[in-house]
């Protein structure tokens, strides 16, 4: 199935200043008549729906399907809808069958009209001072990706719902073939990323550090080849445990010597390959074997260590936190990553693990895109001294709404659930008083 | 084959005077090792160091227990009754004093006495009592087993700059103001 | 043109490692190595060296980065002692497996606790089934030319095995003496650029390294390992020969026969013991007894053949060991030749001593001596003796 880049409505946010209508009128007829606009605003207040209404380049579109004369077809490179008036007989069902309203006629054009996207630059999103309309381009992103070569071999054999085989596949076809990639011990290597017996999991050099050497290991390569004048991209995929644990001390050594590595933490937060054990981030109140719920206690009692937080008190020149539920976010930080070279870049990757955390695996990508949305797991950036975050969230949806769908948090009482905000909340602020010049 | 042992406190450089010393012999020619022995390292703490020349090579690996010369850098040092445990009849005995030689007190095994004010000279020299350049002058010119160019040439290896000329003047002091008796 | 200069133990490995043109140097100070890290690092500074020096935060990180960059294809050099090295030891045994031809030096040391800073072999002994090749010393110019020469034996295609040259701490880590350094060119010579290609992580050549291998291929493994170790008994061999020819020293190969070819009675010895155990041989043969020495240079692999046939004619045997191996109640050389000596019915008694810093002294070898011409002509019942407490 193809994707195509979008036109989003978010009509809580329109104001009704029909900017839209008067921008989307000049640019396609030079007039300000908004009869002849291909976006219109639903303007009485007494309707259900408030805000405006655009043809939404439908999938399976109604009105190409009830045209009686072939004359609307459906791009498949770009996904627009387009109507064309040789064929056109002006009978105006697709105006009737629209279930968005978004083709309309023009009694002074005296033809049938709809939205085009101005060739992948909609005149009205850039006049929509509220935010109301936004072009989403993720479609780019996927199609970039899906053009590249998958450079792990098909058959890895991760849980059900696991989103860590999706983030290095999708990673890997970033990084490209001139890549060496250490995996140590835990999920990805145990999924198969390195291969099993005398088998390779990748199609470019992949390795098994210990669990506690991996940003050293990479050092010693990457100093090797910027030695022989070759730039190599030297990248690890470490599990929590491997990077905030027991590969803690080679890590920060290698950013205090400014080794020139990426560095990827696939955070699932505990020692899930192992059946689920507590690690340095699994975060307060969590379930695990190794912080059981019994009569005397109740999941973890400390909270998890800030890692990339950490990493950025400790001088990494680039640092960032990412998530497989926006996967374009961390596709553009992973490109900014790979630029770095003063030192070593970081990027934290939140990974729910449906088998370690107790959840459905077909929820995995909603377990991320929840704890984004509560602020739970903010998405930021920081370069050049500087902290932004980059899918603000304003107004965060309460945290119950991430935890509840969790059976790891399952047994949290009130004061666990209050102490789980208050640690979501205490972060967030140093992250906004940190970016405050 | 000679053994030669040096006490010393951590800082005044009795070890680097036992390697310069096998310098000065490598020089001549002649083959020589030097083993220091540490206990703690910190400034101040006893120190000694093994040396030995021949004109075999040197293949003991062990510490010297009958030396045919002591040397002592450090005047507070004497009081310890270790520093002449196992001296040869007849043994060479040179010490950093500020005592004239007649009140230096000596056992009878001891059959040549050299004496200098090495701290007194360092502090006018170096401006601190660091006494091995000092010491090695007093060591040739009491053993006259070394020649003093040797150990002047060596001593020129081992620093560089003003460092450098302040300890040749050291140890050529040292070499022209130690006193040395014959007691028997 | 070859120059003698006056060194310690550590400027001798330091120097021996300028010499075989390492890529990268990592090492973490650590007592008696401390200053072989300081000489690396002013070499380095100098120019004499051109290397990368990663100065890292541990001796795990000092093997681990050396493994990246010798997985990449460098020739790499590190040094530790004592706690040092039982810190790397998880890299550490993963490094002979993973063949990778790293030369490490050990500056021997005894293990805590007690609290101790002083020598002995016990950190070397101790990780003797690391897999790597380990090569014990007795001098400062055995330590340089043994550095040359253990980068010829572990990159040579049949062995691909690291190599850890052994010298005592303090006693050869701090002793100066003179020693030759050989000519550069000469070296290059002798001593060719690394090109491996059995482990190399390159995106031009992709390989996966260490895919999880279970049952019977790892079992092949491990045998191809055990092989490698049995045939670099010939390569330390040849390598010593060529040394000797090139530059006009050599060393005995595994094993090195002081005053044996009569010898009645033997004693058998690792590291700096086997220079005061020649001289203590040289004075008991002026008394007319016919005694000689056997310097063991490799622990691993073990030299049962030479061993065998260089001690095959004695009548009693004495082992010095400056170490001990526990749960057997002896030194761990005495465990070993016993072991490679089954096939002999001669009485070994084993000394240990030189623990902790200890001295061992010329009285010692003439106890040793004393009692292993004892045991040559009655039963003897006592046959672990400890220097100084018995």
């Amino acid at each position: 199935m193809s994707v195509f880049n979008q036109l989003a409505i978010h009509p809580e946010k329109c104001n009704n200043c029909l900017d839209c209508e008067t921008a989307c009128a000049r640019i396609k007829t030079g007039t300000k008549n908004p009869t002849r606009s291909r976006i219109r605003t639903i303007k009485n207040l007494r309707e259900p729906y408030y805000g405006p209404v655009v043809c939404l380049q439908c999938t399976e579109p109604d009105c190409l399907n009830i045209c009686p004369s072939g004359a609307i077809h459906k791009n498949p490179e770009t996904g627009i809808v387009s109507i064309d008036e040789e064929r056109c007989v002006r009978c105006l069902l697709c105006t009737l069958v629209c279930p968005y309203s978004g083709i309309f006629y023009s009694a002074k054009d005296k033809k049938v009209i709809k939205c085009d996207l101005c060739d992948g630059d909609p005149e009205c999103v850039k006049v929509c001072e509220p935010g109301a309309l936004q072009f989403l381009k993720h479609a780019e992103t996927y199609r970039e990706w899906a053009s590249k070569e998958d450079l792990f071999s098909p058959g890895l054999s991760a849980c059900m719902g696991c989103n860590s085989e999706l983030i290095i596949r999708f990673s890997l076809r970033i990084l490209g073939k001139n890549t060496i990639l250490a995996t140590p011990p835990g999920c990805i290597p145990g999924f198969g990323a390195v291969g099993y017996s005398d088998t390779a999991g990748a199609r470019v050099p992949i390795f098994h550090p210990l669990l506690s050497n991996t940003a050293a290991m990479l050092a010693g390569i990457k100093r090797y080849y910027q030695r022989m004048g070759r730039e190599v991209n030297v990248v690890a995929f470490a599990g929590d445990g491997g990077t905030a644990d027991v590969g803690f001390q080679s890590l920060s050594g290698a950013v205090e010597r400014g080794e020139n590595i990426l560095y990827i933490c696939v955070d699932n937060e505990g020692y899930m390959n192992t059946g689920i054990q507590r690690s340095g981030t699994t975060p307060f109140g969590a379930w695990t074997t190794t912080t059981p719920v019994g009569k005397t206690s109740k999941g973890k009692t400390r909270e998890s260590k800030n890692l990339p937080m950490i990493m950025v008190m400790h001088g990494a020149p680039y640092v960032a936190t990412a998530s497989a539920a926006f996967l374009g976010d961390y596709g553009q930080k992973l490109k900014k990553a790979m630029k770095v070279k003063s030192g070593v870049a970081y990027i934290h990757l939140f990974s729910p693990c449906p088998t370690g955390w107790r959840f459905p695996p077909e929820k995995t990508i909603e377990v991320s895109r929840l704890a984004v949305e509560t602020n739970f797991f903010p998405l930021w950036e920081y370069e050049k001294g500087a902290l932004r975050f980059t899918h603000p969230v304003e107004h965060p949806r309460p945290v119950e709404e991430y935890l509840r769908g969790i059976g790891k948090y399952s047994h949290l009482n009130k004061k666990q659930v209050d102490e789980i905000k208050r640690i979501s909340e205490k972060r967030y602020g140093m992250l906004k008083t940190l970016m405050q010049k | 084959m000679k053994e030669i042992r040096f006490h010393g406190r951590g800082g005044q450089g009795a070890v680097l005077a036992s390697v310069i010393l096998v310098k000065a012999f490598t020089k001549e020619k002649r083959y020589s090792s030097a083993i220091p022995y540490f206990g703690f390292e910190r400034r101040g703490a006893p120190v000694t160091a093994f040396l030995r020349f021949d004109d075999r090579p040197i293949r003991e690996k062990t510490q010297i227990y009958s030396p045919d010369c002591v040397v002592v850098m450090d005047p507070t040092l004497k009081r310890s009754s270790e520093i002449f445990q196992g001296l040869k009849e007849g043994g060479i005995f040179v010490l950093s004093t500020r005592k004239s030689i007649k009140e230096v007190d000596v056992p009878p095994e001891v059959g040549t006495l050299g004496c200098v004010d090495a701290i007194g000279i360092s502090l006018e020299i170096l401006g601190s009592p660091i006494t091995n350049s000092c010491m090695l002058g007093a060591f040739v010119a009491t053993t006259g087993w070394v020649s003093l160019d040797s150990v002047l040439e060596s001593i020129r290896e081992t620093w560089s700059g003003e460092t450098r000329e302040k300890n040749l003047r050291a140890a050529q002091a040292g070499y022209n103001r130690t006193k040395v008796v014959r007691l028997r | 043109m070859e120059e003698m200069i006056v060194v310690d133990g550590n400027k001798a490995a330091a120097w021996g490692a300028v010499l075989s043109r390492p890529m990268m140097v990592a090492a973490y100070p650590i007592t008696p190595q401390t200053p072989l890290v300081e000489y690396l690092s002013q070499f380095i500074a100098d120019g004499v060296l051109d290397a990368d020096l990663v100065e890292v935060e541990g001796e795990h990180s000092a093997l681990s980065v050396l493994q990246g960059a010798s997985l990449a294809g460098g020739r790499v050099f590190t040094g530790t002692s004592g706690q040092g090295l039982a810190f790397m030891f998880e890299p550490y045994i993963r490094t002979a497996p993973l063949r990778l031809p790293i030369v490490m030096v050990i500056a021997t040391r005894d293990g805590i606790s007690p609290q101790c800073v002083w020598g002995g072999q016990q950190d070397a002994v101790t990780v003797r089934d690391g897999g790597w090749i380990q090569i014990y010393v007795e001098n400062n110019q055995e330590i340089l030319d043994t550095v040359i020469m253990a980068y010829k034996i572990g990159e040579d295609p049949e062995i691909l095995l690291p190599v850890n040259v052994c010298y005592d701490g303090f006693y050869l880590s701090h002793m100066s003496e003179a020693v030759k350094i050989p000519d550069q060119t000469l070296v290059d010579r002798f001593l060719p650029p690394y090109k491996p290609t059995h482990v190399k992580l390159d995106p031009e050549t992709p390989m996966a390294v260490d895919p999880l291998t279970p049952g019977i291929l790892f079992t092949q493994y491990r045998q191809g390992h055990l092989e490698a170790q049995e045939k670099a008994k010939a390569v330390i061999e040849r390598v010593d020969e060529e040394f000797g020819h090139l530059f006009g020293r050599s060393y005995g190969g595994l094993v090195e026969n002081y005053r044996m070819e009569d010898a009645e009675i033997a004693l058998v010895a690792m590291g700096s013991p086997c220079g005061t155990g020649k001289v203590a041989i040289d004075r008991i043969r002026e008394k007319g007894v016919k005694a000689g020495l056997v310097k063991v240079r490799s622990l691993r692999p073990f030299p049962r053949e030479r061993l065998l046939d260089s001690l095959k004619g004695v009548k009693a045997i004495g082992v010095i060991d400056k170490n001990v191996c526990f749960g057997w109640g002896t030194g761990v050389l005495y465990v070993e030749l016993s072991a490679a000596l089954q096939s002999l019915s001669v009485p070994i008694l084993d000394f240990i001593g030189g623990l902790g810093g200890s001295d061992i002294t010329f009285d010692h070898f003439e106890f040793a001596m004393n009692r292993v011409l004892r045991a040559m002509k009655e039963e003897v019942t006592q046959t672990v003796h400890w220097f100084s407490l018995d």
